[in-house]
């Protein structure tokens, strides 16, 4: 995995936002730094040991006093990753739902230079893996984006991601909480950079059911997003 | 004097001269003023209560008492949004304030552990 992309491993950065997940993080930390990369875990006002465990397990832990929310933390870390000379950043979801192989697939669009932002996608192909009604919520989630950032993507909210240096030094989320995940794509498709779609697998483990989103906050989500875009 | 006006009067009264206080201080001379010119309404429809339906019926409301109720749902709306964008605004700069002082701690901890090794 970490054979292809040797030469650049230096300058790419993953950024982990993590709240209370002291159970996994250690795992997902040490796989992502077996794997070569810089790991930059953002523990978001954790109540546990999440960064403790982090550090130990190799991350460079940049810690938020208090809880601000899931966009605050991937902005901090993005932050840290271009002050240390990041020339890609990765953001990657604490909760070991996703493949540390997946980050390999997802860089090599931007180092080969087809594109400046790769997106996973979890409905691109390997959808058997996600629960039905995971599904429709996603579908959902895919038709509001499109609406409101006029990007056609497959997958809106997917938290890996992968970003050369430029794109993501345009990024700036105000949105602290959830609506983040729009927000992201909105902004990354305004760059006008070459934007592409890669498949990726998801684990989905009673852990990250039990830590995920749940259909309910959805309201939540595009409310936050909609009084952004009205009293901006 | 009804037992309402007894309440309302010493209270407006009070609340009128701690805004006209503030109209001294120049930097917040139109926020006090607002105040103040409320305060004052408020004290004129207590004292005489029959005098708000003249005013109503010059903005096309029949009776005072319903003017006083339109303009406080107004009121209120008006004032929970100033006070909802304020919070938002609020949480945004805790937000920064935290960024700043997370990406801080990160480096000095980094400088400390460069210099221990």
């Amino acid at each position: 995995m970490a054979s292809s992309v040797p030469d650049l491993h230096g300058g790419i950065w993953v950024v982990i936002a993590a709240y209370n997940e002291a159970a996994v993080i250690a795992d997902v930390v040490r796989a992502l730094v077996v794997g070569g990369y810089h790991v930059v875990v953002v523990d978001d006002g954790s109540r546990d040991d999440t960064a403790t465990r982090a550090h130990r397990a190799g991350a460079v832990v940049v810690r938020h006093v208090i809880n601000r929310g899931q966009g605050a933390a991937l902005q901090s870390g993005l932050r840290y990753a271009l002050s240390h000379d990041a020339q890609i950043v990765v953001t990657f979801d604490a909760d070991g739902q996703h493949y540390p192989e997946d980050v390999t697939r997802l860089v090599r669009p931007i180092l080969d230079g087809t594109a400046d932002i790769a997106l996973g996608s979890r409905l691109l192909e390997h959808s058997a893996s996600v629960p039905l009604a995971r599904r429709i919520l996603l579908r959902g989630a895919v038709i509001f984006t499109g609406v409101m950032s006029g990007a056609r993507l497959t997958d809106a909210h997917n938290g890996l991601r992968a970003m050369s240096r430029r794109a993501a030094a345009r990024v700036d989320l105000q949105l602290d909480r959830m609506a983040h995940a729009s927000e992201i794509i909105d902004q990354l498709v305004l760059t006008g950079l070459p934007l592409i779609e890669v498949p990726v697998n998801v684990r989905y483990t009673p852990y990250s059911i039990e830590k995920g989103q749940r259909a309910g906050n959805a309201a939540r989500i595009v409310w936050d997003y909609l009084l952004s875009k009205w009293s901006r | 004097m009804s037992l309402f006006q007894l309440v309302a009067i010493p209270l407006l009264v009070v609340m009128l001269l701690v805004s006209a206080r503030n109209l001294f201080q120049r930097a917040r001379f139109m926020t006090s003023l607002a105040w103040t010119l409320l305060w004052v309404a408020g004290l004129l429809a207590v004292i005489n209560p029959n005098e708000t339906t003249e005013v109503a019926k010059l903005v096309g409301i029949r009776r005072g008492a319903d003017l006083l109720m339109y303009s406080s749902v107004l009121g209120f709306g008006v004032g929970f949004y100033v006070v909802s964008l304020r919070l938002r605004h609020m949480s945004r700069e805790i937000t920064l304030l935290t960024r700043e002082v997370a990406l801080l701690e990160a480096e000095r901890k980094t400088a400390e552990s460069i210099q221990r090794s």
